[in-house]
């Protein structure tokens, strides 16, 4: 029998005041494999770590089993104080009498009965635990971030400026991202592309940052520390090296379509560049709108190319790379106005979304920042805002609220009324959320120097009535119903992750929630990891989020990769299946329940007597696996085991627990 | 029925002369009147005694096991292939141990023949009052006769039950076709004595499957008999850990045909073979049939536990609708 040693910890008076700790550790001094029990108050203090080591050491101890607050706390805490004693740490065993036992009940005597017991089904499983080793894993120091926003482009810079090569892969021609189409920015009014230009120009020329632009990720196989990409890169139709940025192709153009960088606000040429600042400033054609793909003549473009960089037969490239880590920062986009029927599902000119207002408001845009209104052009003399157009709204499937709109409507409206003397902003509003540093005060500005009037309650509906838009509402500070005719309505839609995030995040095999926002591995303390192990998130890829959240939330991220790249070689928890080749049958049942991939058939050869015999059976990549044990549920014979929670250790458990 | 026992010779004699070969399993008459039991035939003359006729047979697909080898060691030369006679419910029973990745398809040789339902002659024997002595099947009448009565039965009557309920009569891959697949029988899902059990309340429940699970006396029959029951080593005979202990308890009857019914869940062929093998007539398929009615509800599957690639309970899938 191992020789066993139990620490309960009073956790002040947290586990204490609910369990008898003194009585839990001298019932269990009695228990068989128990050599030493003992009680503490604070173990994870210093001088409870201290007591732990001595024990061990003074006692030869085997095994120990802390019973304190939850393993996620501070099991790595105790594993480590082992470890410094001599003890393999993966023989200490966490009993959580905290969170599951005094914080849940209030009958000290009940609570304190279920903490022995819970206890003793510890010492159980310690009796099973083996010495598990982590293995080291080679590491390839590059990093791939998907989507070149503002916070894949501060993720890019950081992990660039710290030394380790970046490839940043953008599925638009330019970089970017949402925050090149703003105009101006809350809450400090400064213009959008004043502080983002500084940020895209940085990344467009930095020597360790490789631009893949107008390109997708379409594969992605391996593990954290070693992963191959493969990027899809499509065609632009014009050879970037060659050319010059002259755009005398686009000026020249003869086509005329609607540009999606304007959001239908605006025009582009059927070969074109974004915006004025667009990094890499390149032009590309469009192969739907361009007469040459569809007729076969035109070339207009060919014969004005002084450097003759017009390719039309150019084909997409899919390029493989090795690399370490992953970020994804695939942003945002809005829910379609189509998609909200009260407001006119999309079919009134006058009726639009914030992105937009943006574009009208913006002095690189398609007005050159006079705010015209869509369906004639005049400047709207009232306009009325309507916030949580889709948000906060379970009807829509969007019960969540988007953050960034409160501000932006207020902004919306001020910058209205700065061109607009005389003209009428109303914001028809829920709540109004202005969290964050000098967010209330701008929201103040709005309504007492802007004079922008604000009310409470939903919009019933937008419609058409002799040629002018009505809004119908209701202000429940006052509980009247409210009617008012607009040249101009504002719908803050809801934000919607990217279109194609969660084909990405299969992709990437990483979870998605029910809305398609990437998920954490922990809300509060892994809020930039994901679950897949070496993936990391950043910016509205995971949830709605204003600019300077995601920046530092990026930040957040990079310092994750570049503290993984700091070393010379990782370690991989031993805590991950394995495969006992005497019993596995290899049927591979578990190899697509797998999430993560990670087993692959073998053939093995077995003695059998005195013959060898060659056997199918399953392997695990260790680096892969993440210890889920879903494959060891799987398994019929229980060939495949999960170190560390291995089917011998759960069956104690269970049997001490109840028979 | 001669005619198909005929043919089936002659294609046995065929694949031993021409060495595609070394063994056929068919069936052959066994001691009790009206009962098949395997055959084994290592040359021609060993498989003289092979029959076909309309009686109840026993699986084959599992010795295959135990003939075929490991499928590490690859595909084998011709000669050393195996034979087998198969009707639709052993097919299905053969594509489960494929693709479980038991035996490989292409070291077997498969004899498919039509099926349109087995007569279980204890059913015969009831209709007339008297044990048959000479039954004779005639498209969808059964002339049996008895000592001293003699009595015309419809087909349907006495068939099988598990016929009753067929889902695949036809063999689909087979390699030898001894007469053209007949239309496919007319089948409509029957889970009228699995819903009678769940219209019982939970203890009547418990109180219905103690009086049947203790009965059992652990013979392992069931498992041995299927073929979704094909791991090297049982979890039942792994002493370290002991998942099932020896004592006979209540609990301890449960565990075992819990384990065995959720180790075969989704991918039970419902061939009812365990049922059928049962000593003390355990009705194992009313439990695997729960399984599958669930299943197929669950899991929005047509027919659960016809053999694939990917099994309804095991895959995992990134749109999951429970988080885990």
């Amino acid at each position: 029998m191992k020789k066993i040693g139990v620490f309960v910890c009073w956790c002040g008076l947290n586990i204490s005041s609910t369990v008898d700790v003194e009585k839990a550790s001298e019932e269990l001094k009695n228990y068989p494999g128990v050599f030493y029990a003992d009680d503490y108050k604070y173990l994870c203090s210093d001088p409870g770590q201290e007591l732990i080591k001595k024990t061990i050491v003074d006692n030869k101890l085997e095994g120990i089993v802390v019973a304190a607050c939850s393993p996620n706390m501070h099991e790595s805490t105790f594993r480590a104080a082992a470890e410094a004693a001599g003890l393999n740490p993966y023989r200490v065993e966490i009993t959580n009498i905290r969170e599951q036992a005094s914080w849940v009940h209030s009958n000290k005597e009940d609570a304190t009965a279920k903490a022995i017991q819970l206890i003793k089904s510890t010492v159980e499983k310690v009796k099973k635990s083996e010495d598990l080793f982590p293995q080291q894993i080679p590491l390839t120091k590059k990093v791939l971030v998907i989507g070149g926003g503002i916070s894949g482009m501060t993720v890019a810079l950081e992990v660039a400026e710290a030394g380790y090569p970046v490839i940043l892969v953008e599925k638009e021609p330019q970089i970017g991202g949402n925050m090149a189409k703003l105009s101006e920015t809350f809450p400090t009014l400064d213009c959008a592309s004043c502080i983002l230009t500084p940020k895209t120009a940085e990344v467009g020329r930095h020597s360790n940052i490789t631009l893949m632009t107008n390109s997708e990720v379409i594969e992605s196989t391996g593990y954290f520390g070693n992963f191959t990409v493969k990027v899809k890169r499509k065609p632009t139709f014009v050879d970037w090296k060659k050319c010059i940025g002259c755009m005398l192709c686009q000026e020249k153009c003869p086509k005329k379509t609607n540009s999606d960088f304007e959001h239908g606000m605006g025009k582009r040429k059927a070969i074109s560049v974004a915006f004025p600042q667009a990094i890499p400033y390149r032009p590309i054609i469009s192969e739907k709108e361009c007469i040459y793909f569809k007729t076969g003549k035109c070339k207009i473009c060919v014969k004005v190319c002084p450097v003759d960089c017009i390719e039309f037969e150019q084909e997409e490239k899919i390029i493989e790379e090795n690399i370490g880590a992953i970020v994804v920062a695939s942003g945002y986009d809005l829910l379609p106005k189509e998609e909200l029927g009260e407001y006119g599902q999309g079919k009134y000119a006058d009726v639009i979304d914030g992105m937009q207002f943006e574009r009208i408001a913006s002095a690189s845009g398609p007005t050159e920042g006079v705010i015209k209104r869509p369906s004639d052009g005049k400047i709207p003399k009232s306009i009325v805002f309507i916030q949580c157009a889709g948000s906060r709204d379970n009807q829509k499937g969007r019960p969540y609220c988007s953050k960034i709109c409160c501000m932006y409507t207020a902004k919306h409206a001020m910058l209205y009324k700065h061109q607009v003397h005389d003209g009428e902003a109303t914001i028809f509003y829920m709540d109004i959320r202005a969290g964050g540093k000098g967010y209330e005060e701008f929201v103040q500005r709005a309504i007492e120097d802007d004079h922008v009037l604000y009310l409470r309650g939903r919009v019933a509906r937008v419609y058409e009535e002799d040629g002018r838009l009505v809004v119908l509402g209701v202000d429940t500070l006052s509980g009247e119903q409210v009617r008012i005719e607009a040249d101009l309505v504002v719908l803050a839609t809801a934000v919607i992750p990217s279109i194609g995030a969660k084909a990405l995040g299969q992709t990437l095999k990483v979870g998605t929630d029910t809305y398609g926002f990437f998920n954490e591995a922990h809300p509060k303390l892994k809020p930039v990891e994901s679950m897949t192990k070496g993936v990391f998130l950043a910016g509205c890829a995971q949830a709605p989020r204003d600019i300077p959240e995601t920046v530092s939330q990026a930040t957040g991220a990079a310092a994750k990769v570049i503290t993984m790249f700091s070393k010379n070689h990782l370690v991989s928890d031993p805590q991950v299946a394995k495969v006992n080749e005497k019993i596995c049958v290899g049927c591979l049942l578990c190899k697509p329940i797998c999430p993560y991939k990670a087993i692959e058939p073998e053939i093995v050869e077995v003695r059998v007597g005195c013959r060898a015999e060659k056997r199918q059976v399953a392997t695990i990549n260790k680096g892969l696996c993440q210890g889920c044990g879903a494959c060891s549920v799987a398994c019929r014979s229980g060939a495949m085991n999960l170190s560390g929670f291995s089917n011998e250790q759960i069956l104690e458990e269970l049997k001490s627990l109840c028979l | 029925m001669m005619n198909m026992t005929e043919k089936m010779l002659e294609q046995i004699r065929d694949l031993f002369e021409k060495k595609n070969i070394k063994l056929f399993i068919g069936f052959e008459k066994g001691f009790e009147k009206f009962s098949r039991i395997p055959a084994f035939a290592e040359n021609y003359d060993e498989a003289k005694s092979m029959i076909i006729d309309e009686f109840e047979t026993p699986l084959l697909a599992k010795y295959l096991i135990r003939e075929l080898g490991e499928v590490g060691a690859g595909a084998v030369e011709k000669s050393e292939r195996v034979g087998i006679l198969t009707r639709g419910c052993d097919y299905l029973s053969i594509r489960r141990l494929v693709v479980d990745n038991i035996i490989l398809r292409e070291n077997l040789v498969i004899i498919g023949i039509p099926c349109n339902g087995l007569i279980d002659p204890k059913k015969a024997n009831k209709l007339l009052g008297e044990e048959a002595q000479e039954i004779t099947v005639d498209e969808k009448i059964v002339l049996a006769k008895g000592e001293i009565k003699s009595r015309e039965i419809n087909k349907e009557e006495i068939l099988l039950d598990r016929c009753k309920k067929c889902i695949m009569s036809k063999v689909e891959e087979s390699d030898i076709l001894l007469e053209e697949n007949m239309d496919d029988m007319e089948v409509s899902k029957d889970y009228s004595a699995v819903e009678e059990i769940e219209k019982l309340t939970t203890e009547e429940r418990y109180e219905f499957w103690r009086r049947q699970f203790d009965r059992c006396i652990r013979c392992f029959a069931c498992r041995d008999a299927c073929t979704a029951c094909n791991c090297r080593k049982c979890i039942f005979d792994i002493t370290e850990p002991e998942m099932l202990e020896k004592t006979v308890a209540t609990s301890e009857q449960f565990m075992f045909h819990f384990i065995r019914a959720f180790h075969v869940a989704g991918r039970c062929t419902a061939c009812g073979e365990c049922e059928k093998v049962c000593p003390v007539d355990i009705p194992l398929g009313l439990l695997n049939g729960k399984f599958k009615k669930d299943i197929e509800l669950l899991f929005d599957v047509d027919e659960a536990g016809i053999p694939a690639e990917i099994e309804p309970l095991g895959e995992f899938k990134l749109d999951d609708p429970v988080e885990w």
